[in-house]
């Protein structure tokens, strides 16, 4: 397994494809975190908290990475070279589950690293009490945000198996997101606390309200969401023609 | 012992049925081309020989286990597919390198791959910048990472040039002298015909013949073609003696059934002067015409 691991990462590591991601990655987290900064009031420790929570922008385009990487196989044609190699398809899932937890972490850790950077001078200077916040603060903060980038980049590998398709899957993920998700979340926030997205975003926001689940829960939700999106997509490989 | 065994092999798409119970061995040490119009069922075939499509019943075999049971695939066989691709955005070298790193194989069979396919020099070019034919190298390197014992090639001469096309020729007969199996599919006969040994012909998705060359060549008229300045008088005594007679481009006649020296007797005979004759054996393009009824793509 871990030959394969590699072998995925290596495939990722050898497109321009990541490190185009990465440079989106840090640019948008700039700019979104920049707005933030610039114009919140940072009263109490959760303002602080979820203001340098640095992983939030970064979530969406790790899942997009993963589907990227994922259905790019069938839209150029790798598929076969990788299945040839690897005929036990529900192992090809696995691996490439394993690398895009592996470069979501990396990349997500690289908008951490932006996000503090920045974040902390410039809520020094604007007088913020920043004090609030201990090392153990500061841990947790990173421990969500490497885990919401490494649990988003292997969602998305989940959908790209399930959906082969590179465009209805982009598609289909962004408006299952960013349309369908809020309208549960008008309809019950019992319910979208457990969906994918309302999980990951109690994952890398913090406290967000009753509602919400805790960070714990919420890394356990999305894992979840992983383990069965990926279950699903290794299935659905097993029983379809590679053509 | 057969190295591909293939046995009552069917694929059904909805009510459409592309390959329809086909059975074939491929022997190992010869060449065996696998041949068939455009949507015989070839390709569908092979998919299912190499674990890619599920077949709809039958079974495929290489050296009596599945594709998807083998122990080590990648180094028991090597597949050139139609539509295997590359990244456009990765190097020939990387897409070699992710390929060795998945299946265990050391990275300086890269380099030595990519030597035999006369790729080295363009190795570190994105395969996006790649020609047809130099795809079509990079996924015979692709095929020949793990030096399989068998080799299983899709229409590999589409895109190359006539030395390429050569170049493959000389590499498959080199391959299977070494003992190794070298099934090669392809709807053009005349590329086939230089090098298969054997072959399989296969007709809307049905094995139709298949055997060595010399079987499958046997047993049919060979034609004799004669040029005469008394064409008319010689057809006539031709085909007072049974022989079917046909007119050639370009004044010469055509006799089915016959030898050349049968028709050269009966010139004199006649006392008709003959200003040619030559005897044409039957070649595998013909058995392929007669078997599948379908003329061969110009391409």
């Amino acid at each position: 397994m871990s030959a394969l691991v590699s072998a995925e990462l290596l495939k990722l590591r050898t497109t321009r494809t990541a490190f185009g991601f990465l440079m989106a990655i840090v640019l948008l987290t700039l700019a979104v975190n920049a707005a933030n900064f610039a114009t919140s009031d940072f009263i109490d420790e959760e303002d602080l908290e979820s203001a340098l929570a640095g992983t939030g922008v970064a979530a969406a385009f790790l899942m997009i990475l993963g589907i990227v990487g994922t259905t790019g196989e069938y839209r150029h044609g790798t598929i076969t070279s990788t299945l040839l190699g690897t005929p036990e398809r529900n192992r090809v899932v696995v691996a490439k589950i394993l690398a895009y937890l592996i470069a979501g972490a990396v990349l997500g850790a690289a908008a951490l690293v932006v996000t503090l950077a920045v974040g902390i001078p410039w809520l020094s200077a604007r007088d913020a009490p920043l004090e609030l916040l201990g090392a153990g603060d500061y841990l947790e903060l990173v421990a969500r945000g490497i885990a919401l980038a490494a649990l988003s980049g292997a969602l998305g590998v989940g959908i790209g198996a399930i959906v082969r398709n590179q465009v209805a899957a982009v598609v289909g993920t962004l408006v299952y997101l960013f349309v369908l998700e809020p309208v549960v979340g008008v309809i019950s926030e019992e319910v979208v606390a457990f969906t994918v997205g309302g999980a990951q975003t109690a994952l890398g926001s913090g406290d967000l309200g009753d509602e919400m689940l805790d960070p714990v829960p919420a890394a356990i939700v999305v894992t979840g969401w992983v383990v069965l999106l990926g279950w699903l997509g290794a299935l659905l490989e097993e029983r379809r023609d590679v053509t | 012992m057969a190295a591909i065994e293939v046995h009552a092999l069917t694929k059904r798409f909805g009510s459409v049925t592309a390959v329809d119970g086909i059975s074939f061995d491929v022997q190992p040490g010869v060449v065996t081309g696998f041949l068939g119009p455009n949507g015989a069922g070839k390709t569908t075939t092979l998919r299912m020989i190499l674990g890619l499509a599920r077949p709809s019943a039958g079974t495929a075999t290489i050296g009596g286990t599945a594709y998807r049971a083998l122990a080590d695939p990648a180094r028991t066989v090597g597949a050139v597919l139609e539509r295997s691709g590359f990244h456009p955005g990765r190097r020939a070298r990387d897409h070699l390198r992710t390929v060795a790193r998945a299946t265990g194989i050391p990275e300086e069979r890269v380099d030595e791959t990519l030597a035999i396919v006369a790729l080295d020099k363009a190795a570190r070019r994105r395969t996006g910048e790649y020609s047809l034919g130099m795809r079509q190298r990079l996924a015979l390197a692709t095929a020949l990472l793990g030096d399989p014992k068998v080799l299983i090639l899709d229409e590999p001469a589409n895109g190359l040039d006539p030395q390429g096309i050569r170049w493959l020729r000389d590499f498959m007969r080199w391959y299977a002298s070494q003992g190794r199996t070298v099934l090669v599919s392809s709807h053009v006969l005349a590329e086939m015909a230089q090098v298969a040994d054997a072959g399989i012909v296969i007709h809307r998705g049905r094995v139709v013949a298949q055997g060595s060359v010399a079987e499958l060549t046997s047993g049919r008229a060979a034609t004799v073609e004669v040029q005469s300045p008394g064409a008319e008088k010689l057809a006539a005594a031709l085909r007072a003696r049974g022989y079917g007679v046909e007119t050639a481009d370009g004044g010469g006649l055509l006799v089915t059934g016959a030898e050349a020296a049968a028709v050269g007797d009966l010139a004199l005979s006649e006392g008709v002067a003959v200003h040619g004759l030559r005897e044409r054996a039957v070649s595998l393009e013909d058995v392929f015409f007669e078997l599948t009824g379908e003329e061969s793509s110009p391409s």
